[in-house]
């Protein structure tokens, strides 16, 4: 029997892309909001389009925040995207000081804009960047060279642990992190979804590690 | 030296998005000169297809009537191409609330479009960016230049005329809340002729927000011309990939359904304006060029 994924439906985002991706991904995903789907789920995913602190609250008003934190704790694997990824952490910025999820130690913090004219880094980040990546991390396994993956943001999480940065990217001089791995823990700060080919070979890969 | 300079700044910047623009009237692609006299090309899904395994960074579709008859048939077509395509979608054309903006992300849409209920209703711009984060809302401008040389932005698909100063408006929009400005410059739209660049530069060098330019571009030199001179994130193309798509799968028919003006296809023009030239080989052609895109 195949895995069973459950995409994380908290009221925000763009989780049927993600579903689509999974099912083009031959993945086997379902979108859920329900406690004991979580708790049943092989892997988890988080997907995410949104600010924080609205996806906090949705999170506790529908009572998700303990099982997600109980589900990663059970050592099954996780998948954090976007917005996905910064819940992960101690506490975001974005627009009120908010407290995560607190599974990785960091926080979360505005791009700071480079006003050098030819360096302008233009906010909200909307485009494809490419990732130097740091980890042979499973989800990267039999990725083409050119790794160019599709980001959409105003916040960049910052790990106290550098070591636990996958990939990074560069905008003009600040580097960011665009994806990290932590034991069962994998979270992107871009869209796989949104990646064409080469983001579907990424949910291909993290289901193999289910 | 100065182009070896050249060479090492551009190498830092950031990918240009290549989105190709769908016009979409009823279940066709259409495709016009000055926001008009629209001809039909073919179905939506088969040029979508093409620009997703072409190299294209994003796509743009545009409900050309949607504002005016107050309908939206672009429902199906957005839907069927989420399930298959996956890079980022926007939708424009008759948005006109929240409630439009919810139904059309519903259908796998990544960012919404709005024009002419942005400029109605300003306060909408604030409101979906705070519901949907502003990343999601683009604030389309069409531009007609006046007699005095003034840029004013026009709504309904550049029928109706409001007075607003065009560059002034992408500056407020910012400040309103939009992630994104698309501007479209009516005088030069589908004439191949090249981006109207005193607009776009005006625009892009005023805003902190990305920039797409849209209207005009005939030739990957146009390309060019408009990153070397503005700072524009991304360009929009119609016509330039459309006709060339046609020539290249011009042995397959092009089934049309019975809305719109089908003449066209049938005669054998030559759109001398138009480059022959498919996303990959344009990339190719800015990657020699120095311009930093994805491959």
């Amino acid at each position: 029997m195949k895995p069973k994924v459950v995409i994380l439906d908290f009221g925000l985002g763009n989780m049927h892309s993600v579903l689509n991706a999974c099912l083009k991904s031959n993945v086997d995903a379902k979108i859920s909001s329900e406690v004991r789907d979580v708790e049943k789920a092989d892997g988890l995913i988080i997907p995410g389009v949104g600010a924080f602190p609205q996806a906090m609250r949705n999170l506790q008003t529908l009572g998700l925040v303990s099982p997600v934190q109980n589900f990663v704790n059970s050592g099954k694997p996780l998948l954090g995207i976007c917005i996905g990824m910064q819940l992960l952490f101690t506490e975001s910025a974005e627009f009120e000081n908010t407290k995560g999820l607190e599974l990785i130690p960091g926080k979360v913090v505005k791009i700071a804009c480079n006003d050098s004219k030819l360096n302008k880094v233009r906010v909200p980040v909307i485009g494809w960047n490419e990732i130097q990546i740091n980890i042979e991390s499973p989800i990267y396994k039999n990725l083409v060279s050119e790794r160019y993956f599709y980001f959409v943001h105003s916040y960049h999480a910052i790990p106290e642990e550098p070591s636990i940065i996958s990939a990074n990217t560069f905008y003009g001089d600040l580097k960011i992190a665009s994806s990290i791995q932590k034991d069962n823990i994998y979270a992107t700060q871009f869209h796989p979804e949104k990646s064409s080919h080469q983001g579907l070979k990424i949910y291909e890969n993290w289901a193999k590690v289910l | 030296m100065e182009l070896l300079k050249r060479n090492s700044m551009i190498s830092e910047a950031k990918p240009i998005r290549i989105i190709p623009r769908l016009d979409i009237k009823g279940p066709n692609l259409v495709k016009g000169v000055h926001l008009e006299g629209l001809r039909v090309l073919g179905e939506p899904h088969d040029f979508a297809n093409y620009y997703y395994e072409n190299g294209a960074d994003e796509l743009f579709f545009q409900d050309v009537v949607a504002s005016l008859y107050g309908r939206n048939c672009m429902q199906d077509v957005i839907t069927r191409t989420a399930n298959e395509i996956f890079i980022p979608l926007t939708v424009g054309g008759g948005i006109r609330n929240i409630d439009d903006i919810k139904a059309v992300l519903r259908c796998g849409a990544d960012k919404v479009a709005i024009n002419t209920a942005a400029i109605k209703n300003k306060n909408l711009i604030t409101q979906a960016a705070e519901l949907f984060g502003s990343s999601t809302i683009v604030v389309s401008i069409e531009v007609l230049r006046d007699k005095s040389g003034k840029y004013l932005a026009y709504t309904d698909y550049g029928r109706e005329y409001t007075g607003v100063d065009a560059i002034e408006w992408a500056q407020e929009a910012e400040e309103l809340g939009a992630g994104e400005i698309l501007i479209t410059a009516i005088d030069t739209e589908g004439t191949g002729g090249g981006l109207e660049i005193d607009l776009i530069s005006s625009i892009s060098s005023s805003s902190s927000i990305p920039v797409i330019a849209h209207g005009g571009v005939g030739t990957p030199e146009h390309v060019i011309n408009a990153l070397d001179k503005t700072e524009i994130d991304a360009v929009c193309i119609a016509s330039m990939l459309h006709y060339n798509f046609i020539k290249e799968k011009s042995t397959i028919s092009v089934e049309t359904k019975d809305e719109g003006n089908t003449e066209f296809l049938m005669k054998n023009q030559n759109f001398k304006n138009f480059s022959n030239i498919n996303i990959h080989q344009l990339k190719s052609f800015l990657l020699e060029n120095n311009i930093t895109i994805r491959r």
